[in-house]
């Protein structure tokens, strides 16, 4: 599904050349769900945006689904995007200028080319906003707005989902309902998973983790049987 | 001074990190085009008058019927002015047989002031320019005296006792020609006066001293000597001693105040926006500061003298390239400028620097005043915005900001009044119009694809800020096309005022039996000239069968009729470039005498339709009625008169004929035979007035082009501003919308479409608007009868088309190039 290969991104500084990802690779198989974990500064964000095709490596390569995103032009990225890839974001990052309903209805639309509102709004009946979907997202708690963009995330049915901290501005009980609510999702969808958090709980309910340290993989662990155990006591 | 310290910490801060950036350049921006406004405008003006003093001969002019006061000679030398003496008066010069009656001007080697003096030898030749009186015993004369006094130049002539040689020809004097002068100029060497024995007592006598110098010491001057002047002194400006330039110049400087403060407007938006956008991206910062402990007013003295600051800096590189530009402009423009273009005033550069300032704090204080409100707890809540502002509060810290500086650059209440309420309505129409036609769009673009769509959308889902937008655009728009409007009717109104063929020649004392002859002569020669009108001279002695002064009361002003005799007419038809303002035109012939009398004379004398007047002609008193009043067009260059008699009333009295006619310079030979037919005819040569009047005029259009491009300018950096404040949303959602999958195409167009509906919006609602503005323009400023142009309603949203979106997608193109992973660095 997703192949990492040879993967390295450096920047210039002031003080020269930092290197942010040091020849990184791994894989991951369709449906699965893989969580990114380390330490701020590890370089988890950065890694995911190059596997979403947002920017580009120095070195080496991704490929999704036998399609070498890094050999594609922005606007053939961004239609790979449209086509294949959803994002959950830790700030949520909903327009502020669009209804609960508009928000979700955009990928589709962007895709598409037309109005996409009635698969929209069944979208949101299934996150359970059924009732909020001419809200604005500033009428909306944290919660509810995270609920918005993981309608919004799987609207165009993508094949692979990129969740960015998604708990991580949330109290612990509506970050566990959001947990609960994505990986229901991705199930049911059979969506590939990839995540970056620093919750290890959350990084636990993941089938594997893929744990960087100053730019490079120190564990890239199999699923074990406390995951295996957590994630059965968790969908009981 | 933890305030200052701190604020210049984080001005430094700030400055470097761009946080600045848009507010100094819009400062920049609204101050370098002020300055180079006002200092050209101030330049331009100052040299118009000077060149309108070049008509009148000097700056300043004392005249009175007795020697003019040797105090007022000390102030004028004083305050380092230049004098000059002159005498004028009538007197009858004789050659052999010959007389004439002469204007004899009486100078001193100081002989002009200002303008031209060229003399030379042969009649409608070039001559040479010349300084100083003729030498004592020598005269000067007008080339058709020595056709009166049949005589060749260098002959002989005789004023009161004394033989005088003539060695030169009048080509040109300065402030010489006038409506009133009928008679041929003699300049003569004011020592040789007492000689003549011609002053007498009860002689009338014109006593003249002519002053010119620098602008502010003729300033110090006409304040001493005002109190100085009695009742029959006059003191005459560069504008009021040429009444003809009066009224020219007079629009000029109008036009060039009102694209002055114009700009000022543009600058005051751009600024408010600017500042605006500041103060929203500090919030945190004022919320960081409020946690470690500074108190709200302390906040806010910071945030005020980090503006004061970026203020300063802006206002200072606005003035200085402004100053530069100015020179530029007056460098490349040298032979289209007026002659002498003084050099630029320290003051204007100052007070645009004060000006910049002042602005900046008025129309950025709601917004500090929403940092100082900001609440600690936003550290932990960002969702925690500070308290919004009464939205009047807003509005009449600008407004008033905008009056005060408007006022203290134009002086003109109407015009600060015109342009506020003219803004102000224009604000209301903008949000009205804007909010429904934003409606008519989003319900036109349902079905449209999605870019358009969500283009459109984009506007109506940030209502405020859209409607802040077309208002800000169709402000610029408005103020573009009303300084066009004006610009072009200004002009217009000029060149139909003096059109190609406006009569450059008067002729007068042209007897009862030459006027069917001349009239022939015209024709035959194809001569374009106005009607023959009979003229008598006539002083008024009674108003109301009372002596004027009695009638009028102690401290009235009275009017020039009571000082002088006036030339009086009669006629059955309504002249050209008059117009009925009360009463009947139709005067039935008859040896009752009614009068037409011209409006500002009713006024000032205090008469009304029915009352009468009483007027002396040679030996004979004549009580006339007044049947109607008129209003005279006297720059029309026509033979015009004060007041004109029904046909039969004046037939008694011996007249004379005057008519105006057109000579092109190829022509003016013609004059001779003219002279030679009709001796004693006399002619006064308004060409060289007439040109001297064309060149003011059109240099004044130039002003008036230059000015218009710093306006398009200033207009240019409020749209810049615009699109910078709005310029980190349009970020966020373009990198947003690439993440969900948008390529850059779909970015581009929604930008697009915006940027295309909001300069069509602008510009209808600038239509609208400007055609209002320039209404209230032309009827209240410049008296001027307004028009409808049609063609401003296809141009205006064409001109918003074209200056809007190049300008918005200019400002932001890093929208379009920005990669989506921006996204992620936000968190």
């Amino acid at each position: 599904m997703l192949s990492v290969s040879h993967l390295t991104k450096k920047v210039s500084t002031y003080n020269g050349e930092l290197i942010i990802l040091n020849d990184i690779n791994f894989e991951v198989e369709p449906g699965e769900s893989v969580a990114i974990v380390g330490a701020s500064g590890s370089g988890k964000s950065t890694l995911l945006s190059l596997m979403a095709g947002l920017d580009l490596p120095s070195s080496g390569s991704v490929d999704i689904s036998q399609q070498r995103i890094t050999d594609l032009a922005e606007d053939q990225r961004a239609e790979f995007r449209a086509n294949n890839v959803g994002f959950i974001f830790q700030s949520f990052h909903l327009l502020t200028t669009l209804t609960a309903l508009e928000n979700v209805a955009l990928p589709l639309e962007l895709k598409q080319g037309k109005s996409a509102q009635d698969e929209a709004k069944k979208l949101l009946e299934q996150v359970g906003l059924g009732d909020r979907l001419t809200h604005y997202p500033n009428q909306m708690s944290g919660g509810e707005q995270q609920r918005v963009a993981i309608a919004r995330a799987f609207a165009a049915k993508p094949k692979i989902l990129f969740a960015d901290e998604p708990t991580g501005n949330l109290d612990t009980k509506t970050g566990q309902h959001i947990a609960d609510l994505l990986f229901e999702l991705n199930q049911s969808q059979g969506t590939t998973l990839i995540m970056v958090t620093h919750d290890l709980k959350l990084a636990g309910r993941c089938q594997r983790q893929i744990e960087l340290s100053a730019g490079q993989v120190k564990n890239n662990d199999k699923p074990t049987e406390s995951n295996e155990d957590f994630k059965e006591s968790v969908n009981a | 001074m933890l305030s200052v310290s701190l604020a210049w910490k984080l001005f430094w801060r700030d400055w470097k990190s761009g946080e600045l950036r848009v507010l100094i350049f819009a400062l920049w921006i609204a101050v370098g085009g002020l300055t180079a406004v006002t200092l050209l405008v101030d330049r331009i003006d100052r040299g118009m008058t000077k060149e309108a003093s070049q008509v009148l001969g000097a700056d300043r002019i004392v005249s009175g019927p007795r020697p003019i006061n040797d105090s007022i000679k000390k102030t004028a030398t004083d305050l380092g002015l230049s004098i000059s003496n002159n005498l004028w008066f009538s007197t009858v010069a004789v050659a052999g047989e010959e007389f004439e009656l002469s204007s004899i001007r009486a100078v001193d080697n100081f002989f002009p002031l200002a303008g031209e003096l060229e003399i030379g030898d042969k009649a409608f030749a070039e001559g040479k320019i010349t300084q100083g009186a003729p030498e004592s015993g020598n005269v000067w004369v007008s080339p058709r005296l020595l056709n009166l006094l049949n005589i060749e130049n260098s002959g002989q002539i005789q004023i009161g006792i004394k033989q005088f040689k003539v060695n030169g020809l009048i080509i040109k004097e300065p402030g010489g020609s006038s409506f009133f002068n009928f008679s041929p100029t003699i300049i003569m060497n004011l020592q040789d006066v007492p000689a003549t024995e011609v002053v007498q007592p009860g002689s009338r006598l014109n006593y003249r001293l002519a002053v010119s110098g620098e602008e502010s010491a003729l300033i110090d001057f006409d304040e001493a000597i005002k109190p100085e002047l009695d009742n029959s002194q006059r003191l005459l400006g560069a504008t009021s001693g040429a009444p003809q330039l009066g009224s020219a110049l007079g629009r000029a400087k109008n036009y060039l105040n009102l694209s002055g403060v114009l700009g000022l407007l543009l600058g005051g938006i751009a600024i408010a926006i600017a500042a605006n956008r500041y103060a929203n991206r500090h919030f945190d910062h004022s919320a960081l500061l409020r946690c470690m402990g500074l108190k709200k007013n302390q906040v806010l003295f910071t945030f005020c003298w980090v503006l004061l600051m970026a203020g300063f800096s802006g206002s200072l590189l606005g003035g200085i390239t402004g100053y530069f530009i100015n020179e530029l402009l007056v460098m490349s423009l040298a032979d289209l400028l007026p002659e002498q273009v003084p050099p630029p005033n320290f003051d204007t550069f100052l007070v645009n620097l004060v000006a910049g300032l002042t602005v900046l704090l008025g129309f950025a204080l709601p917004a500090l005043i929403r940092i100082r409100s900001v609440q600690p707890m936003r550290i932990l809540r960002k969702d925690l915005d500070p308290m919004s502002l009464s939205g009047w509060f807003t509005i009449g810290t600008a407004v008033f900001t905008l009056g005060v500086v408007l006022y203290w650059y134009a002086k003109n209440l109407t015009l600060v009044l015109a342009v506020i309420l003219g803004g102000g309505l224009l604000t209301l129409i903008c949000l009205m119009l804007s909010a429904g036609f934003l409606w008519l769009a989003h319900k036109a673009t349902k079905n449209s694809s999605i870019a358009i769509k969500f283009g459109v959308e984009h506007l109506r889902r940030h209502r405020s800020a859209s409607l802040i937008q077309i208002t800000a655009f169709g402000l610029t728009l408005t103020l573009i096309a009303t300084i066009l409007l004006v610009r072009n009717e200004l002009i217009e109104d000029w060149q139909a005022q003096l059109p190609e063929k406006a009569p450059n020649h008067f002729m007068v004392n042209i007897r009862p039996e030459e006027v069917e002859p001349l009239t022939q002569l015209f024709a035959e020669k194809n001569v374009t000239a106005s009607d023959v009108f009979p003229m008598v001279r006539g002083r008024v002695v009674e108003l109301n069968g009372k002596d004027p002064k009695e009638y009028l009361g102690e401290g009235s002003r009275g009017h020039n009729s009571l000082r002088r005799e006036l030339n009086l007419t009669w006629s059955d038809t309504f002249p050209e470039a008059n117009s009925l303002v009360e009463g009947e035109w139709q005067m039935e012939p008859s040896a009752q005498p009614v009068i037409s009398i011209e409006d500002r004379m009713a006024e000032r004398l205090q008469l009304k339709l029915g009352d009468t007047m009483t007027f002396s002609v040679g030996s004979d008193r004549i009580t006339a009625t007044i049947n109607s009043i008129r209003k005279i067009e006297w720059d029309s260059f026509q033979p015009n008169f004060y007041v004109i008699f029904n046909r039969g009333s004046l037939d008694q009295l011996p007249a004379t004929y005057i008519t105006s006619f057109y000579l092109s310079p190829e022509e003016k030979p013609l004059l001779n035979n003219m002279v030679q037919q009709f001796p004693t005819v006399s002619v006064i040569e308004l060409d060289l007035i007439l040109t001297e009047v064309r060149k003011v005029l059109e240099k004044a259009s130039l002003a008036v082009e230059i000015v218009l491009v710093f306006v398009v300018l200033a207009g240019l950096a409020v749209l810049f501003a615009t699109t910078r404040a709005t310029l980190d949303e349009k970020l966020y959602e373009s990198a947003l919308l690439k993440t969900l999958g948008a390529n850059k195409a779909f970015v581009r167009k929604t930008t697009l479409v915006e940027y295309w509906v909001l300069g069509v919006l602008s510009g209808g609602l600038a239509a609208v608007a400007s055609e209002g503005l320039a209404y209230v323009l032309y009827e209240q400023v410049f008296k001027m009868s307004a028009q409808f142009h049609w063609w401003l309603w296809l141009g205006a949203p064409l001109i918003g088309l074209l200056l809007i979106v190049p300008a918005g997608t200019l400002g932001n193109r890093q929208v379009f190039s920005l990669p989506p992973v921006a996204i992620l660095n936000k968190g």
